[in-house]
């Protein structure tokens, strides 16, 4: 008799979430990190290092991160047969299988009397090779798996399958897409890639022209970012220890992360306020009421009233809502999804699916 | 913060309170067919008469168990009269085996009754052969969205990339 876990899987460029039915609900940075030399292999005792315990020894690690833009790293015309894209296989595969791990850990029943069902987010707007590609991935780890759009995947969590527009802030994109009822089309969604990373790097651009003798690295402003993101003009000031000629100063960041945090604002709700203004004018007010803010990005202080005073300024009205458990609204998501489809419809994606590619 | 907190300590009660109900059921089922199993087994021993009584499970067994116990009997008092010792033991033994007849049926029944309710409660058999909490009952909108869905997954699948 074998037991079935059903898993919902957000495959971050930053973070990496699942959400199973047995209860295992947790995150790993999207980082995979391979020991350089023979000490190092010996010193991690295995031979490969994930997450953050990747990040915290990366010099003795080679380090790789396998998604970018919230997408599979390839580039469009990469050669399936290049060592980049073997690379990019291997890595999300290996970052995957980790996931699992972590799912299966608290199992007591053996892996081969399990079976293992997961529904995957993808970016909104993720190309067709790279939605298969991770759909390859996923098959040589899951014994059932399907893909749907990210976006998609936090309205089914919410149970907003119509008049909702759903804003998922994540490191390498921002999807957009408004619901009404039915599987959102192309022209339903919006992907942005000013996020997460854009604000690291509009960050790390402003403390380098601000404070000249400071040293640090992309990985340090991103903490900074994470521990106080805000855009608000309220609130206390923001210091940070940053090494000058080795010696640990403190600097004022507050200006400096404040447009950081903006920057990713204008495309932001110039997408809202193209979903909203296509949309049928007469459910246009539905749609202006149910914003909704997932993601790590949503964490943002400030973002919320950002975006509607904006919507006040150019739509008229607007009403955001931030969802409960922002990282985690992907994954539950595409938990439930994978809980509701039925028996024979798994059936019919594994028989068709395999038989007829 | 704390409502949060508080969300998330009620969502686990639920969680586990739902996840305590199911593996009960999940037991319970799996008695249910193991005793199935057994009492198939046995049942194949009461050859021929259960051949007869076995294709009406249920009532129909039962009334057909109980008129053939009664005809027996009548038949055994007739023969008890004059018949020789073996005869009536042979008449006891085929009475004996009306009764587990009658009693195999009733469990049957009463099996078929719990399985029906366990599945109207939410457990199911797998085509892996395992069990499965079968999800809440889905609209037809719901479904539809469902199979669009797969069929993308389908297209996707067959799709060169």
């Amino acid at each position: 008799m074998k037991k079935v876990i059903n898993i919902g899987i957000d495959l971050g460029t930053s973070r990496s979430v699942v959400a199973a039915d047995n209860g295992v609900r947790t995150h790993l940075a999207s980082v995979v990190g391979y020991p350089k030399d023979a000490i190092s292999k010996k010193m991690f005792g295995r031979r490969i290092v994930f997450g953050e315990e990747a990040l915290k020894n990366r010099m003795a690690l080679e380090i790789f991160r396998p998604f970018e833009n919230g997408m599979l790293k390839m580039s469009k015309n990469m050669d399936e047969k290049s060592n980049e894209y073997a690379k990019a296989m291997e890595t999300a595969k290996e970052l995957l299988k980790r996931l699992i791990e972590l799912v299966l850990d608290e199992e007591q029943v053996e892996r081969k009397d399990i079976v293992l069902r997961g529904v995957l987010g993808a970016p909104a707007l993720a190309s067709r090779k790279n939605k298969k590609a991770l759909l390859d991935v996923g098959k040589d780890v899951l014994e059932d798996i399907m893909i749907v759009s990210e976006p998609f995947a936090v309205a089914y969590g919410l149970k907003m399958f119509s008049e909702a527009l759903i804003v998922d802030i994540g490191a390498g994109t921002v999807d957009l897409c408004r619901m009404h009822g039915t599987m959102p089309a192309d022209e339903d969604q919006i992907t942005t890639t000013k996020a997460g990373d854009y604000i690291d790097q509009v960050f790390c651009d402003l403390l380098s022209k601000k404070y000249k003798e400071a040293t640090f690295t992309v990985n340090m402003v991103r903490r900074i970012k994470e521990e106080n993101s805000t855009i608000s003009k309220h609130g206390d000031s923001i210091f940070v220890e940053l090494p000058v000629k080795g010696k640990p100063e403190k600097h004022d960041v507050t200006e400096e992360l404040r447009t950081a945090c903006r920057a990713i604002v204008p495309d932001m709700v110039e997408g809202i306020r193209q979903l909203i203004a296509t949309f049928d004018p007469e459910f246009q007010n539905d749609l202006k009421n149910n914003v909704m803010l997932a993601g790590g990005g949503s964490q943002i202080v400030g973002l919320k009233k950002e975006i509607e005073d904006y919507m006040n300024a150019t739509l008229g009205y607007g009403r955001v809502t931030k969802v409960e458990e922002p990282l985690f609204a992907g994954a539950n998501g595409a938990l439930l999804l994978c809980k509701d489809m039925p028996e024979e419809y798994w059936h019919q994606v594994k028989s068709k699916g395999v038989k007829e590619a | 913060m704390e409502k949060n907190a508080d969300a998330m300590v009620m969502e686990s009660v639920t969680v586990l309170d739902e996840m305590l109900g199911y593996s009960q059921a999940s037991l319970e089922y799996s008695g249910l067919v193991l005793f199935s199993y057994l009492k198939r087994g046995g049942m194949t021993v009461i050859d021929p008469l259960e051949k007869m009584a076995s294709p009406v499970v249920g009532k129909v067994g039962t009334i057909v168990g109980r008129t053939f116990q009664g005809v027996l009997s009548g038949i055994k008092k007739i023969f008890s009269l004059g018949a020789s010792t073996k005869t009536a033991e042979q008449l006891d033994a085929i009475d004996r085996r009306l009764t587990e007849i009658e009693a195999a049926l009733t469990a049957f029944d009463n099996f078929e009754k719990r399985l029906a309710y366990l599945e109207k409660h939410g457990i199911i058999a797998t085509r892996e052969g395992g069990l499965q909490v079968k999800g809440k009952k889905l609209t037809e909108d719901r479904l539809m969205l469902l199979q669009t869905i797969v069929k993308e997954n389908i297209d996707l699948m067959k799709s060169e990339g």
